[in-house]
């Protein structure tokens, strides 16, 4: 493959007071043998064959050519369904499975002890607010307190139920 | 028209290949020789080949026949090559590489051949990549800058700075 060095070229002239036979003789030895070549194009070709056919096992979709369009829109259409099924069916599950976590029965338990709470305050307000309509009937300084008077001796227990207390009785008072 | 096209298809494509299997048939003993001396090691020198060839099918087209088809393997060879040996600088030492090299070459005994072949890794890998070419593939500055991407200016320098370095091993060998 390789020729012997010529001497007469300055840029090979390094070597020129070694054994050139020797260096010449190891730029000339083969470093494999011959029929590793054979070997070696053999692989060369099963590789880009192996290559090719991973290629077109593998071929995404935006290679897919025109001809597939309605193939390549029905894959889209479908995995977008798809995920949003699943996405429905994950939220629908986060939802139910909530009330059976053990924490959550717990805070449901708190959150009815509390409103249970809130009623008791509620009605804790509603008989301070008797007593506060109690007090505004004896209250002479406030004005139009004979209408008020007159309007609630007027009404039924269920009228009275059904006023809305805070209207007439804000924090002002 | 498209079916001129589809009949030229066939006919390119078996061109491509005839062609591909020529130069594979030509040029790979003189790549691999190259880079076997580049990576000091017949199964990186194995791989790259590999390499560089299924490169070469892959983007045979953009091959424009602006300098020969073994410039141009050649080149794609030392890009390889160096890639390679980067990859491998980060996982082996220095000394490792040596000792690699130095068991992996056939040099019978010969301890002035060894020399040189150590001399010759020691060099930083762009002086010995030119050093490769020039002393060994006996390649024409011309053809080495197109290889290597440089200029033949400075590819003189880049040998000149190898073959004084693979000098001064000798030289110290000798006194």
């Amino acid at each position: 493959m390789n020729k012997p060095f010529n001497s007469n070229d300055p840029m090979m002239n390094f070597h020129s007071n070694f054994e050139m036979e020797k260096l010449n003789s190891w730029k000339n030895k083969p470093l494999v043998e011959e029929e590793y070549f054979d070997k070696l194009r053999v692989c060369i070709l099963q590789r880009i064959q192996m290559d090719q056919d991973f290629q077109r096992t593998t071929l995404p979709i935006h290679h897919l050519p025109n001809k597939n369009k309605k193939l390549k829109q029905y894959w889209i259409y479908t995995s977008g369904i798809a995920a949003l099924f699943i996405m429905a069916f994950y939220c629908f599950k986060l939802s139910t499975s909530t009330n059976d976590h053990p924490i959550a029965q717990k805070e449901i338990k708190q959150t009815s002890n509390e409103t249970k709470t809130i009623d008791t305050i509620a009605n804790t307000k509603l008989i301070k607010e008797e007593i506060r309509v109690e007090e505004f009937k004896r209250m002479d300084s406030i004005p139009n307190k004979e209408q008020f008077e007159i309007a609630l001796e007027s009404l039924t227990d269920e009228d009275l139920e059904a006023i809305n207390w805070e209207l007439y009785f804000d924090e002002s008072f | 028209m498209n079916q001129q096209r589809k009949k030229d298809t066939p006919l390119r494509a078996q061109q491509k290949e005839r062609e591909f299997l020529m130069a594979v048939e030509s040029c790979q003993k003189p790549i691999y020789y190259f880079v076997r001396r580049m990576v000091n090691n017949h199964e990186d020198a194995h791989d790259i080949c590999q390499n560089t060839f299924v490169i070469a099918w892959e983007k045979w087209e953009q091959f424009k026949g602006q300098s020969k088809i073994s410039t141009w393997l050649h080149t794609i060879a030392y890009r390889e090559a160096l890639r390679s040996i980067e990859r491998q600088l980060k996982t082996f030492s220095l000394n490792d590489q040596l000792a690699k090299t130095s068991n992996d070459f056939p040099f019978d005994g010969d301890e002035i051949l060894k020399e040189l072949n150590i001399a010759m890794n020691a060099l930083p890998e762009k002086q010995k990549a030119v050093f490769i070419l020039r002393y060994f593939e006996e390649k024409t500055y011309q053809e080495i800058a197109a290889i290597t991407g440089t200029t033949e200016g400075a590819l003189k320098a880049s040998y000149h700075h190898a073959a004084e370095k693979i000098k001064v091993v000798f030289q110290k060998r000798n006194t």
